[in-house]
């Protein structure tokens, strides 16, 4: 599985239906938050997500010769996205600790000890 | 059967000797039997030590598979061979634990002192700790109570009631307790990691990643650090795990119902994950994604797999044929596969004209533009020609036809879109410009003057403008000077004057004035002023004699007068900076002066011009530069000696082709069969290097070369034999037949094949190059570039050699009847290509 791509509309933080003037807005607070001084390739990444989709143009060019970005890993994270958040309870915690002994860790916890 | 053997006893220094190699290849259970029978013939003390280090390592051995029963057993009966400290006795306890024998367990760890608890078995200890805090608390009561092990293991405790009641400063306080040298050290930094969790994820993670492997904490370190996965990470680590922590990790994130079934379904399916099982996925738990979005992915996968048409229209309505075709097209383009790329971007194409909506007119003209990017020039612009049809209105497309035009010298073309693009965008500055530049070549200054003014109102800094107007200005001046219209002379230069551009231009206004002073005040002074303009304007004569013969000639003023008070021109060698100088002035006279008084101009020049080429080492850019402007200029005799200097420099098919140009006086029709031949060879040389550009110079050449010499039969020997020649009387025709004459049609026609396709693949400048090295002999190349049908011999006797026919002509006869390379001995030298 490969990794997640972000969309240029992701790196700006608009949605796919935000005119010029929105996403220069986004473009213009990206670059402020992100200055080339600080991450040049962070920083390149905002300026070409900002020519793709700059204008109307450029938007539907986007969108016809862009390759798809959801790929399975996309899938699985829209499948396993949940709302909560993770619950780290002393019951858990209990359990997770009882199921993480097998004879496997007990053996190379000694095997490398000093005889 | 087998026989029984007789077998003698073996003296102990063999059998002790067995026993050490076998103990050495560790194979410690042969080695275990022979140190048993040593022992049986003498006590012998280092025996022991032997067998007893052989038992523990089987043991542990036996341990690892899994065996720990048969690993106790021999761990036991080493230790009757040796005495405490035993060996892996940390492991043996832990055998004891997994092979689950309560008593034994419970005798062992009663025995463990303090000691051999905080500082001998760090590792057991460790062990310990983790299963009285899981599964076996009852271990604590039999460990020694005044162990450090036991108060760090309250402290513990404390820590984890701590983390339960919430209370983060008794947690604080109690991990705080924990020292490092502590057999909860891995513990402690896990609860560290927990608590740091909420604040930052990353700080938590690096906790966690410092739990080492063998650690009996690291399965526990590793499940919390995926608890704190998400999506496709997560999935990743979680169906390597086992159910149990499956589920628990699954309930910590939260999961419904459905989400179990897909997590499930994904560990069943997690190593065969086929784009058919990622579609039905995709459809069967759609309700977790959205069916807008498993709709999209399903289409998109469909490229690969076909086979789910059927099912996508019953779970999504009919497939979107565009959407189809683009996503075909989009992973033939990944391939690599445009031809395949390019029939589903015309199916898309098609499909937006057929659904007769004014917004597709802009996909169809990207799909066009995107499809030019990966033609050749000609075709390129055909495809932004029609793109234009849905897309009229982007001007970069229009400068890129221009563009095209202009480097294929299809000057009618570039004129009619120059048009168009006037007339689409009139304040379009590029365009204006490439309007300004096309009226300058046509020496139409009137009208270049009129679009720089034009441009000048848009843009008042324009430097480009400002320069056309400014050469405009001049070019009228001339004109004037030349009808003895003294008055106007002094306006225009005035009006140049005032667009102030820089100190260059002063100068060369300075020149002007000083020409009018000659023509119109006072002679001497004028020659006086003439000169210190053109001292201002250049540090070189040669320069000064060419710009003062080009002002006299186009002033109509005499030439000779003005060149005497200049310094002489004829002796100096110009550096590469005044040579690069005089390029620029060249290609400004171009720009503005007529043809036949640049080239009475740079007769007054050429001495010193050609001393420069053949003494300076310029380089190729500058050549090529000159080279560009002779070409233009129709300035054959500078531009053979320029590109016969470059060439031997520099064995490039651009330089064959300025050779062949200037050598026939810009007419290739004239050129040799060699040099065809060459050109022929540089222009593959050309396609297969990209360099289109020269590769369609070449081509023009060879075309301009067939089209008053048809091929008819295009047979080599038909050419060398001149039977499509009417002169019969041809010395050269007579050198070979006196060679070849006697072979028969049949030879011929063989041979005749194989010189067509020979001459295809050798230069001549190979064959000489290969003769010289063989023969020694300089003059080879001499003979060919003299005797056009040497080549054509030396083609045939290769011919016969790579064809392995006798015809009794040798590459010394060759040579001989030509009259190369007398000196060379009669011994035969073999052919050297």
């Amino acid at each position: 599985m490969g990794s997640v791509m972000s969309t240029a509309y992701e790196v700006l933080n608009v949605s796919t239906t935000a005119n010029d003037a929105e996403i220069k807005q986004a473009y213009l607070q990206q670059v402020k938050d992100n200055p080339p001084d600080r991450d040049q390739e962070k920083f390149q990444l905002i300026h070409g997500a900002y020519s793709a989709i700059k204008d109307h143009k450029s938007r539907v060019s986007y969108a016809l010769f862009t390759p798809p970005a959801v790929n399975f890993d996309t899938v699985i994270e829209h499948m396993l996205q949940t709302e909560h958040a993770v619950n780290f309870s002393a019951e858990f915690i209990n359990q997770l600790l009882q199921a993480s002994i097998d004879d496997t860790t007990l053996l190379n916890a000694t095997a490398t000890s000093k005889k | 059967m087998k026989k029984k053997q007789t077998t003698t006893p073996a003296a102990p220094n063999s059998l002790e000797l067995q026993a050490q190699t076998q103990l050495n290849a560790g194979k410690y259970k042969e080695a275990i039997g022979l140190y048993k029978k040593l022992l049986k013939i003498s006590d012998h003390n280092e025996w022991h030590k032997k067998l007893a280090y052989c038992y523990v390592q089987r043991a542990t051995a036996l341990a690892a598979q899994g065996m720990f029963k048969e690993a106790l057993v021999l761990w036991e009966n080493h230790r009757q061979h040796t005495h405490a400290p035993y060996a892996a006795y940390d492991q043996y306890i832990i055998w004891l634990i997994l092979s689950k024998n309560k008593a034994r367990i419970q005798e062992n760890i009663q025995q463990l002192s303090a000691q051999q608890l905080d500082k001998e078995y760090p590792a057991l200890a460790a062990v310990l700790g983790l299963l009285i805090l899981t599964e076996h608390p009852e271990f604590a009561l039999d460990l020694p109570q005044d162990s450090m092990f036991i108060a760090h293991l309250q402290q513990v405790k404390m820590a984890l009631q701590a983390y339960q009641d919430n209370n983060r400063e008794k947690l604080d306080e109690a991990l705080k307790q924990l020292p490092y040298r502590s057999a909860f050290k891995d513990f402690r930094t896990v609860l560290n990691a927990l608590i740091t969790l909420p604040e930052s994820i990353d700080q938590a993670r690096v906790l966690l990643a410092k739990i080492p492997d063998n650690s009996a904490y690291s399965n526990f370190a590793h499940l919390l650090l995926v608890s704190t996965f998400d999506g496709a990470e997560l999935a990743k680590n979680l169906v390597k795990l086992s159910p149990t922590q499956r589920h628990i990790i699954s309930h910590m994130k939260g999961f419904n119902k459905t989400q179990l079934e897909f997590l499930a379904h994904l560990t069943r399916q997690y190593e065969h994950l086929s784009d058919k099982v990622k579609f039905n996925m995709a459809i069967q738990y759609q309700s977790l994604c959205g069916t807008e979005f498993a709709k999209n992915y399903c289409q998109q996968l469909l490229v690969n797999y076909s086979a789910g048409h059927k099912i996508f229209k019953k779970n999504f309505g009919a497939v979107d044929e565009f959407e189809n075709n683009r996503l075909h097209a989009l992973a033939c383009e990944r391939q690599g596969n445009s031809y395949d790329a390019e029939h589903y971007w015309r199916l898309c194409i098609k499909e937006l004209i057929g659904q007769h909506l004014e917004e597709n007119n802009l996909k169809i003209a990207l799909i066009l533009r995107h499809l030019s990017k990966r033609e050749e020039p000609a075709e390129k612009t055909e495809l932004l020609i029609e793109s234009l049809q849905y897309d009229a209105e982007d001007r970069d497309i229009y400068l890129q036809i221009l563009q095209h035009y202009q480097q294929a010298e299809a000057t009618k073309d570039y004129k009619l879109w120059l048009s168009k693009a006037l007339k689409k965008f009139p304040q379009d500055i590029d365009i204006l410009i490439q309007a300004v530049r096309e009226a300058t070549r046509n020496k139409t200054y009137k009208k270049a003057s009129q679009y720089a003014t034009k441009i000048l109102k848009i843009d008042p800094l324009n430097t480009f403008a400002k320069q056309t107007l400014f050469a405009s200005h001049l070019a009228h001046a001339y004109r004037l000077m030349r009808e003895k219209s003294y008055p106007l002379v002094a306006k225009e230069i005035a009006l140049a004057e005032a667009l102030n551009i820089g100190k260059f231009y002063v100068k060369q206004t300075q020149l002007m004035r000083a020409l009018l002073c000659f023509a119109h005040e006072d002679k001497e002074q004028g020659l006086q002023l003439i000169s210190d303009a053109l001292a201002n304007l250049y540090t070189d004569p040669v320069n000064r004699h060419f710009h003062a013969s080009m002002a006299a000639l186009s002033a109509g003023l005499p030439v000779a007068t003005i060149l005497r008070v200049l310094p002489p021109a004829k002796d100096y060698l110009l550096t590469e900076s005044e040579f690069t100088q005089f390029i620029q002035l060249l290609k400004q006279f171009i720009n503005e002066a007529d043809n036949s008084q640049i080239h009475k101009a740079l007769e007054k020049v050429k001495a010193p011009l050609k001393k420069a080429l053949t003494r300076q080492d310029f380089t190729e850019s500058t050549l090529l530069h000159l080279c560009k402007l002779l070409e233009k200029l129709e300035h054959f005799e500078l531009l053979r000696h320029c590109a016969k200097t470059a060439f031997a420099k520099w064995q490039k098919p651009i330089w064959m082709y300025y050779r062949v140009y200037a050598d026939n006086n810009g007419k290739p029709e004239d050129c040799t069969k060699i040099e065809l031949l060459s050109l022929e060879h540089y222009h593959e040389q050309a396609m297969l290097a990209k360099d289109f550009q020269t590769g369609i110079m070449l081509e023009k050449l060879i075309d301009r070369y067939y089209q008053v010499h048809p091929q008819k039969g295009m047979n080599f020997f038909d050419d060398l034999f001149g039977i499509n020649d009417d002169d019969d009387d041809n010395e050269e025709g007579d050198k070979l037949d006196i060679l070849f004459g006697h072979l028969s049609d049949e030879v011929v026609m063989k041979l005749d094949e194989t010189v067509e396709s020979l001459s295809k693949k050798t230069s001549i400048e190979q064959v000489a190059i290969e003769l010289i090295q063989s023969v020694g002999e300089e003059s080879v190349m001499l003979a060919i570039m003299q005797e056009p049908d040497l080549f054509s011999a030396l083609m045939v006797v290769k011919a016969a050699d790579k064809l392995g026919i006798n015809i009794d002509v040798s590459l010394e006869d060759v040579l001989e009847c030509y009259g190369v390379g007398k000196n060379i001995g009669s011994s035969s030298f073999p052919f050297p290509f």
